[in-house]
């Protein structure tokens, strides 16, 4: 167990903070990223840091670990003044960042991962294996992970992946904890888990820090948070005190109640049909979606929603059934190019892996994805690639510097505008968006929903799936939940709230007379 | 004084394209004492430079040109053809009066023979390939034929006869000489009643690992034919010291016969192990007679009657072994 | 009760388990291992009588001898996740550097340890401009090689230095118990080479490094001085293998052992192959020797000529890292 410098009994009224940050002001090029910008957090806290997206909430934590120098402004620890040089100081300091990609090295062992370098126990160059083990074992437990020392940490599951992470940072006499956005790939089990193993951390002394943009683990989770906007902190709150709206509020700046567009009304042109599709999991699935409408899909794991938009987009071949679009039905295995040229164009859901090439520019994206209407002959014309992105770019709100910058240097929510303009440039008649959202700031969420709504209004059927159930209610004119496979339960959006759409998922077909 | 400048100038012009070239090349200057306006620009290249002979003939022919007093460009082609031909066709452009080629064989400069040809420049070869041939004005070389004969004989003595002997050819196919020559010792050698062990002949890939390649080939023959090699007939010295390694450590009793006459392959023969003989091919003999051939074209024009020499070779034996300069040692 | 949060990810607790599994079904599963032992197999039905024979198998283990050290060095540079191109060329450069100063006359251990120090300032100088001034290992090793391979070939002035003191040939042409001393000297540095990188400190940072530069760097492991280190140590391994190779063939040429830096190269990469990190490791770089050991010799003896021989090996190996990555495939 770790005894910490200044540790603090709870109850007391103003416990010195483990790690404070006052007043840092940093620049890049001119622009403030961080503007007397400022976080405290407790020993035997968790706090969280709430922002959109360019609200600096990673520049202050580079800040925090060592990564960035601040301009100007002091940083403490557990109430001295203290500077980190770099990140390694930072970390013989006790201040630990664990980041989603960054976690493990995969080729080596789990015990090898968690005590890694200077930490790796050894007598004259030697390495002691059996106390290496001993001790990789002890931090394990202590958060109560049985993950077998032997394995190689490629073969972990993500959530495992993070323990281990957290097992190093423990071995390190970490007492602060930085962990930005370690729920994103996660099942409900392993959510629970992990809070399980954040509390007991608490418990124990450990301060963390809790970056997300998922506000009901917040929450659920949270004590106290910090709101930053524009690069400046706003306000300290304990949870307990706390309203999400107002906390949405006060990150966006703007009324909460704004963050879905109105509906709109379908018209009753029927864009796409499918009839009696049959796939792996999908059986026997059929439906119409209108031209302006949007249409939700919804439904719990291994239902079959992804499998069924991946169908329809030609990504997947389907063993029965048909999809016709507007006058035209495709052939069983259409592929992609067909199902584009048919007017059929699809968002995924991994963005990053899928949807944009991380090592291309904005403009080259979505030139790669319009080749035919940027070129002729063969030939690319730089002046059309050029007029298509900034339309993209005006049109979609894209922030960034130029449309020469590399996809991979913009935010999550940047990156899935990119993904979208790359779509939109061919004005599809039917839009599949796989999780829109996932994974972008409150502010961005806002305006893809809006997004879509003007998609919608311009007679493009759009078809998406969620997860979040308030979110389908939110953007949907009509949405239909799958079970198994198949379409259980058909709701218009305005009717539907979270239990009956809920009930569906589970299958409950009556679910809807139960209710009343 | 001014020939000299002219020379420099010219000398500068062409080691300036060289440079672009190749590495490794030096640009001779002939120092103009003799009184004639122009010197004698004679163009010399050759690809093989890396092995111990064509390193010889680069200082040979550079001592030469000195003595003479001859404009000469020197291009050392390091086995890159990519690299030597452009660069020979630029001094080409540039005009000669004689074209020398050294160890170069004819199938791979078939853009610097229709340059010299197009130009009107005679080239005046050694060792360049083992057929007459109208891209050269001579190409003096040594027989073939004689070399398998001598060292053919060698074994018959040392082995009693060669007919139902199993003897090993070994060649490299890319050097045209070692070609040619492996091909005539197998039809010599089973002409004469021996088997070719393995078949055929064994070819090594590489020439820089020319000697480990007959080290393994041998040894694991031997392996699995145990008492079974008479003999090794093999086309050059480095792959037959390889060879003959290979029988000693083996602990068998065949003989090996290489050819070049290096140094190492002298001692070995003086050592009196496997090592049985070598032949010894008269290279600076051959360079004077092409020389000769020169300076008469040089004096007045005159070409050599034929187009095609082929020289006899000595055979190395025990017996003659210390009396012969080895072709590494070559002043 | 709250809302379900992520009901679109899959719970994948169960799926992810994967079973231990002993050494002996690790090495088995693997397809390049798989592929030594049909060979093996395969061979000794050909020649049940010789293949596997105490002399055929000493043979293997000679002739890979060299080979094993040199991909030892090439091990360790990728494991650290680079690799180093100039090897071979270090190798010779050592041993033509032994062999010149032994033949002016210095005491044979001085010679061996000059060489040795070459050997690992070439090492130092590849790990200076990879790790600290940021080139990239294939760059800076290309550069090295061509470097180190002109140094060579003006130390052994373009020939093939011999006539080493017997006392140095013997280390590469003596025998202990009837098995040739190189085997045993390869024996010991893989052996060492593998102690280092499974049990110090100094092999897990290199294995840390080769897996994730970040992750390292961020533990406090020296990433930089970690690459430096593993060139300089490839850098000395290479020359032990050029020493040694010298001393085999009682010679040093400039361009000896020219092959072994693609046999290291294949050998390294059909050992990731076993192991299901994908790391480069000793134990699987050998089988890796062993395979192209095997295939050399027992096509030799079955008699297959030198071309047939390279693309069989090139086919070989193509098929041993494919079934590998099959395999990685299915899991």
């Amino acid at each position: 167990m770790t005894i910490l410098d200044g540790a603090t009994d709870p109850t007391r009224l103003e416990p010195r903070p483990a790690l404070e940050a006052r007043e840092i002001t940093k620049r890049f090029d001119g622009v403030h990223a961080l503007e007397n910008a400022g976080l405290s957090v407790r020993p035997g806290e968790i706090h969280a840091l709430l922002g959109e997206n360019g609200a600096g909430k990673s520049t202050l934590i580079k800040v925090l670990t060592g990564i960035y120098a601040p301009d100007s402004g002091t940083l403490l620890r557990n109430g001295e003044e203290i500077e980190f040089a770099n990140v390694r100081v930072a970390n013989h300091a006790g201040v630990v960042a664990l980041y989603q990609e960054l976690s493990v090295i995969p080729s080596i062992s789990v015990a090898e991962n968690i005590l890694l370098g200077d930490q790796t126990p050894s007598r004259g160059g030697i390495v002691q294996w059996k106390t290496l083990r001993r001790r990789a074992r002890a931090q394990l437990d202590s958060i109560n992970q049985k993950i077998p020392l032997g394995m190689l940490a490629g073969d972990l599951s993500p959530v495992q992946q993070t323990m281990v992470a957290f097992a190093r940072a423990l071995a390190m006499d970490a007492n602060v904890l930085i962990l930005d956005e370690p729920t994103a790939s996660l099942t409900d089990t392993e959510i629970t888990d992990l809070f399980a193993v954040l509390r007991s951390l608490r418990d124990r002394g450990v301060a963390i820090v809790y970056v997300s943009h998922r506000l009901e683990e917040v929450f659920e989770l949270c004590d106290r948070l910090t709101i930053m906007r524009n690069g400046q902190t706003i306000v300290t709150k304990d949870v307990a005190d706390s309203h999400i709206d107002e906390v949405i509020s006060t990150m966006v700046g703007r009324n909460a109640g704004e963050l879905y567009p109105d509906r709109g009304t379908a018209t009753t042109t029927v864009a796409l049909t499918a009839k009696d599709l049959d796939g792996r999991r999908v059986k026997d699935v059929s439906f119409e979606v209108h031209r302006g409408e949007v249409l939700g899909i919804g439904g719990l794991a291994g239902s079959g929603r992804s499998e069924l938009l991946r169908i329809l987009s030609g990504a997947q071949k389907h063993s029965a059934g048909e999809i016709t679009v507007g006058e035209t039905t495709l052939p069983k295995s259409p592929g992609v190019p067909r199902a584009l040229a048919a007017g059929i164009a699809l968002v995924p859901e991994e963005r990053r892996a899928q949807g944009v090439i991380l090592g291309a520019s904005i403009q080259d994206n979505i030139a790669v994805a319009n080749i035919s209407a940027v070129s002729t002959m063969g030939v690319v014309s730089g002046a059309r690639i050029t007029d298509i992105t900034t339309r993209g770019m005006r049109d979609l709100q894209i922030k960034a510097r130029t449309p020469r910058q590399h996809v991979s240097e913009l935010s999550g929510g940047n990156q899935q505008k990119v993904v979208l303009a790359k779509m939109l440039a061919r004005k599809p008649a039917v839009l599949l968006m796989d999780e829109p959202t996932r994974g972008i700031d409150v502010g961005t969420k806002a305006e893809i929903y809006r997004l879509i709504r003007r998609l919608a209004e311009a007679g493009t059927a759009v078809i998406t799936v969620s997860s979040e159930l308030p979110e389908l209610i939110g953007m949907s004119d009509r949405i239909l939940i799958m079970h198994e496979g198949r379409i259980s339960g058909e709701v218009a959006a305005a009717e539907a709230d979270e239990e009956i759409l809920l009930a569906y998922c589970y299958g409950k077909a009556d679910a809807h007379d139960n209710l009343s | 004084m001014r020939t000299k400048f002219k020379a420099l100038a010219a000398v500068a012009a062409a080691a300036t394209l060289l440079l672009a070239g190749c590495s490794g090349s030096s640009g001779g200057g002939g120092d103009a004492s003799g009184g004639s306006d122009e010197p004698f620009k004679v163009i010399a290249f050759t690809s093989g430079n890396q092995t111990p002979v064509g390193a010889w003939w680069v200082k040979a022919v550079e001592a030469q040109a000195e003595e003479l007093g001859w404009d000469l460009t020197m291009i050392q082609g390091d086995f890159d053809f990519q690299k030597m031909n452009p660069a020979v066709e630029s001094a080409i452009g540039q005009g000669a009066d004689v074209i020398l080629d050294g160890y170069t064989d004819v199938a791979s400069i078939g853009s610097i023979v229709s340059a010299a040809k197009d130009a009107g420049i005679p080239i005046f070869a050694m060792d360049s390939g083992t057929e007459p041939t109208d891209a050269f004005a001579i190409n003096i070389t040594t027989d073939q034929q004689g070399i398998v004969d001598s060292t053919l004989g060698a074994l018959d003595e040392s082995l009693g006869g060669l007919d139902g002997k199993n003897i090993m050819v070994i060649g490299h196919d890319p050097h045209a000489g070692i070609r040619l020559r492996a091909g005539l010792a197998a039809d010599d050698l089973e002409a004469a009643g021996a088997t070719l062990a393995g078949g055929e002949i064994q070819k090594v890939a590489s020439p820089a690992t020319g000697r480990t390649e007959a080290l393994a080939l041998v040894a694991d023959y031997l392996t699995a034919n145990p008492g079974g090699l008479d003999g090794v007939w093999v086309g050059w010295d480095d792959a037959a010291l390889g060879a003959a390694q290979a029988i000693t450590e083996a602990g068998a009793t065949g003989k090996v016969t290489g050819v070049d006459a290096v140094s190492e392959s002298i001692a070995a023969i003086e050592a009196q192990g496997a090592f049985l003989a070598t032949v010894e091919q008269p290279w600076p003999a051959i360079l004077d007679s092409l020389m000769e051939h020169v300076l008469a074209y040089q004096e007045d024009g005159t070409m050599p009657d034929e187009n095609f020499e082929a020289v006899s070779t000595t055979l190395v034996t025990i017996d003659n072994a210390a009396d012969i300069t080895p072709s590494d040692k070559l002043e | 009760m709250t809302t379900s949060r992520n009901l679109g990810v899959e719970d994948a607790t169960d799926v992810r388990a994967v079973p231990r599994r002993s050494v002996g079904q690790k090495l088995l599963s693997s397809g390049t291992v798989l592929a030594l032992v049909v060979l093996i197999l395969f061979f000794f039905l050909m020649r049940p009588d010789v293949f596997l024979s105490f002399t055929n198998v000493k043979n293997i283990l000679y002739q890979v001898a060299i080979l094993a050290i040199i991909a030892g060095a090439q091990t360790i540079v990728m494991v650290v996740g680079d690799f180093d191109l100039s090897v071979a060329a270090t190798s010779a450069l050592a041993g033509a550097v032994a062999a010149s100063l032994m033949i002016s006359g210095w005491p044979i251990a001085l010679a061996i340890f000059a060489a040795l120090i070459v050997g690992l300032l070439i090492g130092l100088a590849n790990g200076l401009l990879i790790a600290y001034v940021n080139l990239s290992a294939f760059v800076a090793t290309l550069a090295t090689l061509t470097s180190v391979t002109g140094l060579a070939f003006m130390v052994t002035e373009g020939t093939t230095l011999f006539n080493l003191p017997p006392e140095f040939n013997n280390l590469g042409q003596g025998k202990f118990l009837e098995i040739p001393l190189p085997v045993f000297i390869a024996i010991g540095i893989s052996a060492i080479l593998w102690f280092v990188l499974r049990f110090t400190t100094l092999g897990r940072r290199w294995y840390a490094t080769g897996g994730n530069v970040e992750v390292s760097r961020l533990s406090g492991v020296n990433v930089r001085r970690a690459r430096l280190l593993a060139f300089t140590v490839a850098g000395f391994v290479s020359a032990i293998g050029g020493v040694l190779l010298a001393a085999r063939l009682g010679s040093a040429s400039a361009v000896q052992g020219e092959d072994n830096l693609l046999f290291s190269v294949a050998a390294v990469f059909l050992g990731m192959t076993i192991v299901r990190s994908g790391a480069a490791n000793l134990v699987g770089t050998m089988v890796g020797v062993a395979i192209i050991g095997v295939m050399s010799n027992g096509l030799n003896i079955l008699g297959v000529n030198a071309y047939v021989q390279q693309v069989v090996t090139g086919l070989i190996i193509i098929a041993a890292v494919t079934l590998s990555s099959l395999k990685t495939r299915e899991r």
